[in-house]
Order: structure tokens, then sequence, then C-alpha cells
């Protein structure tokens, strides 16, 4: 136990990478490669699980003077944050948006319009066009949502759950934030 | 040989430099992390299955969120969600296998294999989970802190453990540099943004909570809102310090419980699991060291 302490140890301060590299050679091109390629990544933008682009919130955003949300309704009542756990209301609401995104697309999915316009060189190489099919989600994939949701709400509820509604509306900011007046309501999901 | 040891370590922890305790300490604790390690994932996982959230319980959203990460086209194009998540009982035996391998890890922290078995089915979970939940969530917490347990020499679990610490430094680091990058540390965009949004879903539901109460008085108070967000981003920066020294990860300590507060009541996210990443700092590690020391004298007397 003293020989390993003493080894790992040592008197002279040295810096972790040189230690490393002095007591475990494989494990330091290990780091030094996944420094490198969270350097690369980083640099072009691009987020490759597991080299993560930690932004945070940092995009700068002016403040917009409308804002957008989905209102859900299950048997003519409003469903509230409040009324399901935190996860819950984050999955409901999340899928909702994508749904939304990919109906207003022609039930194309925007990841396809997203890749073209951010890297043309990934979306038109021969290796994309061939994959392109298992990447993205197809109409069906919208059509077969509502089930999916319904099916959750139940889950999260515990109750029988047999009209369902998901209205976008868009409201006005008013003075200091402090009111908002409705602009526009859409129905974008019904259920019987 | 325990009281030995005991002494030993002590011994080292007066002598050497920062770095030499913080991998002598990290090594001596190693049992003892693990087991505290399987504990807190284990707790975790019974909110999961509260909350809905194992694979099983979550099922096969038909709009996977893949978004420009081609790890997910990856899982695509294998068709693993549908292979899992389209099956029940496929389903839940990857739950279970995910569940009993951290439980074997809590009860044997001696061995490693269950550890791989664990970290192979999490990082699945974790991806899977992103893919039918409609968001990529970064609660990578589990699996930063998980990767040194894989590790069965004592050595290199040290080493690992070091780097699981300066990852956890480099995702707080790097989200104040994106900050002052692109300019948006000293602009309330994305806080009042955020405020406006969690404003308007209180107002309809009528909330009337504490939360609401300080998301209001931001929403009114611009300067205060913009003080609030600088001061988060200062709790992010605050963390390249760790970089050059150990010294000050007791600031650090403080600093994470400042900013999450900070982020539970100004954005309403808190990421448990990446509440485990604190057990890489110094003091948390001394701290679990110690009760191990002491476990070591109780058996030996």
């Amino acid at each position: 136990m003293s020989k390993f302490g003493g080894k790992i140890g040592g008197k002279k301060k040295k810096m972790f990478l040189t230690k490393v590299k002095e007591r475990s050679p494989g494990l330091f091109w290990f780091l030094i490669a996944f420094c490198f390629f969270q350097a690369v990544f980083t640099l072009i933008k691009l987020e490759v699980t597991p080299f993560f682009l930690f932004g945070m919130f940092s995009e700068k955003v002016n403040v917009p003077d409308t804002v957008t949300i989905y209102r859900q309704k299950l048997n003519g009542n409003l469903l509230n944050q409040k009324d399901i756990n935190k996860w819950e209301w984050n999955i409901l609401t999340t899928t909702i948006e994508n749904y939304d995104a990919q109906l207003s697309n022609n039930k194309i999915d925007v990841v396809d319009k997203r890749i073209r316009n951010k890297y043309p060189g990934i979306y038109y190489s021969s290796i994309f066009s061939s994959v392109k099919k298992n990447i993205t989600n197809d109409s069906s994939s919208v059509n077969k949502y509502p089930d999916w949701y319904k099916q959750k709400i139940r889950q999260y509820t515990s109750e029988n759950i047999t009209n369902i509604e998901v209205l976008k509306e868009n409201y006005k900011v008013g003075f200091n934030n402090s009111s908002f007046q409705l602009l526009s309501s859409k129905k974008i999901l019904s259920i019987e | 040989m325990g009281l030995i040891t005991a002494a030993f370590n002590y011994y080292l922890q007066k002598k050497y430099s920062p770095l030499n305790n913080y991998l002598t300490n990290t090594t001596f604790a190693r049992p003892l992390l693990q087991r505290v390690f399987f504990s807190a994932v284990l707790l975790i996982f019974i909110y999961y299955y509260f909350s809905h959230l194992f694979i099983s319980q979550v099922g096969l959203n038909p709009i996977l969120f893949q978004e420009i990460d081609p790890a997910y086209w990856l899982l695509m194009i294998l068709k693993i969600p549908q292979l899992i998540a389209g099956n029940t009982i496929i389903a839940i035996f990857f739950d279970l296998i995910l569940v009993i391998s951290a439980v074997i890890s809590f009860i044997k922290p001696s061995q490693s294999v269950s550890v791989k078995i664990f970290f192979v089915f999490y990082f699945l979970y974790y991806m899977l989970f992103n893919l039918l939940s409609g968001h990529h969530y970064v609660n990578i917490g589990i699996l930063v802190t998980a990767f040194p347990f894989m590790f069965s020499r004592n050595e290199k679990f040290a080493f690992l453990f070091a780097c699981s610490r300066y990852y956890f430094l480099f995702i707080f680091t790097s989200a104040a540099l994106w900050k002052l990058w692109r300019g948006s540390l000293f602009h309330n965009g994305q806080i009042v943004t955020l405020l406006q949004q969690k404003k308007l879903l209180a107002t309809i539901s009528g909330d009337t909570s504490l939360r609401f109460q300080i998301d209001l008085f931001l929403l009114i108070h611009k300067e205060f809102a913009l003080v609030a967000w600088i001061i988060m981003g200062v709790l992010e920066l605050s963390f390249i310090i760790g970089f050059f020294s150990y010294k000050y990860d007791k600031i650090l300590v403080a600093n994470y419980i400042l900013f999450l507060t900070g982020s539970f009541l100004i954005v309403g996210i808190v990421n448990i699991e990446n509440l485990l990443m604190l057990m890489t700092l110094f003091p948390i590690i001394k701290m679990i060291n110690k009760v191990n020391r002491k476990l070591v004298l109780v058996k030996t007397t």
C-alpha cells in the first residue's frame, strides 16, 4: 500500500497531465484525443455525443414582443404545470412543440432543412443520402404521434381522458411585461 | 493493517501537494466512493420510476428527436429505439439490467464488471431518453462520475476521477466563455425571454407561489434580472480556478450550490443527476475518505 502511495504521490509538484503521462501513457493519449475532438467539434459548433457543447442559454437573443405557448385541454379542463410532475410536463410540451414544427413543415422533418442549411457538405454527400431516410421522421411518425400523446396523458393523469385538445396560442407582451394580450389561437391537435 | 493504512493516509495528506492529496484520498476512499455514488444513483432511479422516466415508461415516441448529432443518427440507423422502446418486454428487461447493475455495483464495490454493464446501459438510456422525450437534456452527471469506476486499477481510477473533476469544471467554464464570446453575459435577452414564458404560464394556471413572485419581480425590474443573470455567469466562470488549483474546491462547492439555487428560482432547471459531479470536488472526497478511515478504524478495533 505504501509503495503505491509513494508512487502516485511524491514530494515534487507536477502538473496533472505530466503525472498521467509518466504513470499511464495509454490514458494520457486517450485524454489528448478526447480534448482534440472536443476542440474540433467546438470549433465547427457540432455536437456529437459525448462531445457536448455547453452553451447553456448563451445565444444572444432580443426580448420578443410576443410569446407562444401550448395549452392542453383534457375533457375541456386546462392542464396546468402544477397538476403533473415537472418531467411529465416537459415531455408533453417539448414533444408537442416538435409535432407542431413537423406538422407546419408539411409533415417533413425540420431537421432535414437544418442539416441542409448548416452543413451542406454533409447533406449532399452520398453517405448521408443513403441513410437520410433512416434518420429523419416522416409523415407516418406525425400520424402516429396523437396515439402516443394520448397514452402519456392517461399515464400522467391516471384519469380516463376521452377528449384532448392542444391549442397553440400567441400573446402580445404588454408594457413592463405585466400583461399579455391574446393575438391568435390555433387548434393543432384534437383527440376524441 | 487497517490502522497502518489509516495512519499512512493521514501522513500523506499532511505531506504532499493538493493534487497528490486528491489522488491519494480518491484511491483510499474508492470502495466507499462507489457505494455513495451508486446509492445516490439508486435514489435517482426511484425518482425516475415515480416520474415515469424509465424507457419502458416513456415508450416509443413516433417523432424521435435526433437533432444534428451523428451519435443519435447512428442509434436510429441501427433501429435501437424501435428495438428497445418499441417492445415493452425488451424495454422492461433493459430497465431491469440498468437497475440491477447499479444494485450490484453498490453491494460489491470491489469489482468493476457490473459498473461496466451499468455504464453501457446508462449511456444507451441517456441517448434513448433524449430521443424519446423530445429534447437533448445534458443530464450527464451520472455518466461523468460513473466513468472512472469502470477501471479496477486504483491508479487509473484516481487519475480518471480527477479527469471527471476537470470535466465538471469544463462544463461551467465553457458555459461562461460561450456567454462572453457571444456577448450575452451582459445582455438580458435570454433571462427576460425565459421569464416571460414562465409568467404567462403561471398567470394562466393561477400560480401564486414564491417562485412566481420572484419571476414577477425580475420581469418588472429588468435591471435586477440582468444582475441575477450576470451573477450566474460569474459563478460559472469561477470554476476556471479549479484548473489551476485544488485549494479552492470548497468555494466551488458553495458556488455550485448557489448556482443551482439561482437556476431553480430563475430558470426552473435543476438536474439532480448533475449534483453527483460534486463528488469529484476535493472537500467531498476528503469527507468520504474521513468516513472511510473511521470505518477502517472501527473494523480493526
